[in-house]
């Protein structure tokens, strides 16, 4: 049927290229087809994506167990303000954002730099390296469990006994991982200078292992925008491979890099699988992030409304940081321009 | 400052023109042979997970529980598939998982090519707005919307059903967006031919755009199937029945249920899930890898 109505009345070639122009303007103008087009993702994200956000404000007002009970302004928010819980997730949770994001953006720039200069089985090391990206996260983070299995059976164990250290309870472990260092030296740290749990940083290296695969496709993407005659010119200066690339590249892929580390924060900000599929929050909460608690309030301990003010603070947490960064990157090149 | 390296390289590279090239090629090979090695180190660690779990699961129970464990497992038997497909649906969960990603990807593709066309190709008041609108949707932490759509879900009596899983996912902003900037890539000419043919909007948008952006949507699709067949909290949070619990809750599932003690059987439910998406990884790495770094570039 459409394909009847592809000609009917066909245009003389090269004649009134005018007329055709307004003729394409008011067809494919036509307001209402374009407010039609765009209604069901409208409708959809709308509904399940936009709405929610000033439902949870909402909800976040409440005492909320299974149902809705009776509203308590801002009484959820203060409470989690006060909460030593609350801290204590936001505090392992910042621990994996320090210990994850600069970590991730420096190997991944290393190993993007590896493979962006022509050396051969590129492709393959590409294709290799983002495959961890792309799997199921909850499945991969059971497999890295049962890797860090706690006695001599368990295989990072029997692989790092080969380089002579002994036998950790990676996912059990209560002492700090600085603290954990120090005992070698039989240095005993004081309280806050123990560090990250251990579990919290084999969640890190799990997180790493999923993520530099990714980082690196970015870091590769941007190198491409870099010309190449920058790069030579610097050769023909007689610049080293180190100065090229602090100098000269990493300069030009301030954007990349930018977009990488907002990216990175909000995602290391959201851990939840391996903390569910490894830990479960454990030991003694150690390893309880901000997802995690806001998951354990809301679905375990049905406290519907507490749980949704946690997530409208974990977003504002967000946004702000978001915003400095951003600011952060603009200044640099504001400067870089001025200098 | 500039000018006066410059000068300064000129001359000393057209001194030193012959050995340096000599020279550098040294280095070069030798630069890269060290690159190979790191690299290599690399690629094992990407892999080792994987052959751990394969490993692991075609080991017996106490082979498994070995210490230290043996790297090569001493016979390969199947029994602890067999096993996981015993102790937990996992038939189902495959089935449950296929239909509601296949259901996603297409309602997701049909939803972004209309928006995507009507905002690369139209004028309409509020096009900018509602534009940026979707846009912050990127921006907002999943767990901020998970509460109030699991009370939404449950007040529209979707709790339990493929189509909880289904429905909030059928449009993305994601999608949308790529779809759009391939359409405005798009020559123009191209669009005017066809309207001088007589086409209406309609039908440019089915046998001119559509065909065209198929790269584009290829790699929708793509991300659209992955994430539904990796998606874990959501499916977790709005059923509770095997009959509609997709492999990933089905595994976790498994894990608490008879795995936690059993390895080689909770590593074969483990495979079951992940050598499927692996395995059309590597038959669509291109389109995911492109899509990716050319995601990266426009962020």
């Amino acid at each position: 049927m459409r394909e009847q109505r592809l000609k009917p009345a066909l245009a003389v070639p090269g004649v009134a290229t005018s007329g055709m122009r307004a003729r394409l303007g008011a067809r494919l103008r036509s307001l209402g087809f374009s407010y039609l087009l765009i209604l069901p993702a409208v409708i959809i994200l709308g509904f399940f994506h936009i709405f929610p956000i000033f439902y949870a404000f909402y909800i976040s007002l409440h005492k909320w167990k299974i149902k809705k009970q009776s509203y308590v302004g801002l009484d959820n928010y203060t409470r989690a303000l006060h909460s030593t819980e609350f801290w204590d997730a936001i505090r392992t949770t910042l621990w994996y954002v320090v210990g994850t994001v600069p970590i991730g953006l420096a190997l991944s720039l290393f190993l993007a730099i590896l493979i962006f200069r022509p050396i051969a089985g590129r492709t393959f090391y590409r294709i290799v390296l983002f495959l961890p990206y792309i799997t199921p996260p909850l499945a991969m983070a059971i497999v890295w469990g049962w890797m860090y299995k706690q006695d001599g059976a368990g295989f990072i164990n029997a692989f790092l006994g080969n380089f002579g250290i002994g036998n950790h309870r990676w996912l059990l472990e209560t002492r700090g991982f600085f603290d954990l260092i120090a005992s070698n030296f039989g240095i005993h740290l004081p309280q806050f200078l123990q560090g990250p749990p251990l579990p919290l940083v084999a969640i890190m290296a799990y997180s790493l292992w999923t993520a530099v695969g990714f980082d690196t496709i970015i870091f590769l993407a941007g190198l491409s925008n870099v010309p190449k005659d920058v790069i030579e010119a610097a050769q023909i200066d007689g610049a080293n491979q180190w100065q090229i690339a602090t100098r000269v590249i990493a300069p030009l892929l301030r954007p990349t890099i930018l977009f990488l580390s907002i990216i990175s924060v909000l995602r290391a900000f959201q851990v939840f699988n391996p903390i569910y599929a490894m830990t479960g929050g454990g030991p003694a909460q150690k390893t309880e992030t901000i997802t995690f608690f806001i998951f354990d309030q809301f679905f375990q301990q049905v406290n519907v409304g507490y749980g949704a003010a946690i997530a409208l603070l974990l977003f504002v947490i967000l946004f702000f940081i978001t915003l400095v960064q951003l600011r952060i990157g603009e200044e640099r090149r504001v400067g870089r321009a001025g200098g | 400052m500039a000018i006066r390296t410059a000068s300064r390289g000129v001359l000393s590279s057209a001194q030193r023109a012959q050995p340096r090239a000599v020279r550098t090629a040294q280095a070069r090979a030798r630069r890269n042979l060290v690159s190979h090695i790191v690299l290599l180190i690399f690629v094992i660690g990407a892999l080792i997970p994987f052959y751990w779990m394969v490993a692991t699961s075609v080991k017996t129970l106490s082979e498994s529980l070995q210490s230290p464990p043996t790297w090569i497992p001493q016979h390969a038997n199947f029994k602890n598939y067999t096993n996981a497909f015993h102790s937990a649906p996992f038939g189902r969960y495959l089935f449950n998982t296929l239909f509601i990603a296949g259901i996603t990807v297409i309602c997701n593709l049909l939803t972004s090519v209309l928006a995507a066309y009507s905002f690369a190709m139209n004028d309409f008041p509020g096009k900018r707005v509602i534009f940026a609108i979707l846009l912050t949707t990127l921006m907002i932490p999943f767990e901020v919307t998970l509460i109030p759509n699991f009370i939404l879900i449950k007040n529209l009596h979707l709790y339990n059903t493929y189509w909880a899983q289904i429905v909030p996912w059928a449009a993305g902003t994601f999608g949308i967006f790529l779809v759009r900037q391939f359409f405005l890539s798009i020559p123009k000419e191209i669009f005017e031919a066809a309207v001088i043919d007589g086409a209406s909007a309609w039908g440019i948008l089915w046998k001119v755009a559509v065909p065209l952006a198929r790269p584009a949507l290829v790699t929708l699709a793509l991300f659209s199937f992955i994430g539904s067949w990796n998606s874990f909290v959501w499916p977790l949070i709005v059923t509770t029945s095997d009959s509609v619990r997709p492999i990933q809750v089905g595994l976790s599932q498994l894990k608490s249920d008879a795995g936690n003690n059993n390895f080689p059987i909770l590593m074969a439910g483990t495979a079951l899930t992940i050598v499927p998406i692996s395995i059309l990884y590597f038959f669509v790495q291109r389109q995911l890898i492109e899509g990716v770094a050319s995601s990266g570039v426009k962020g």
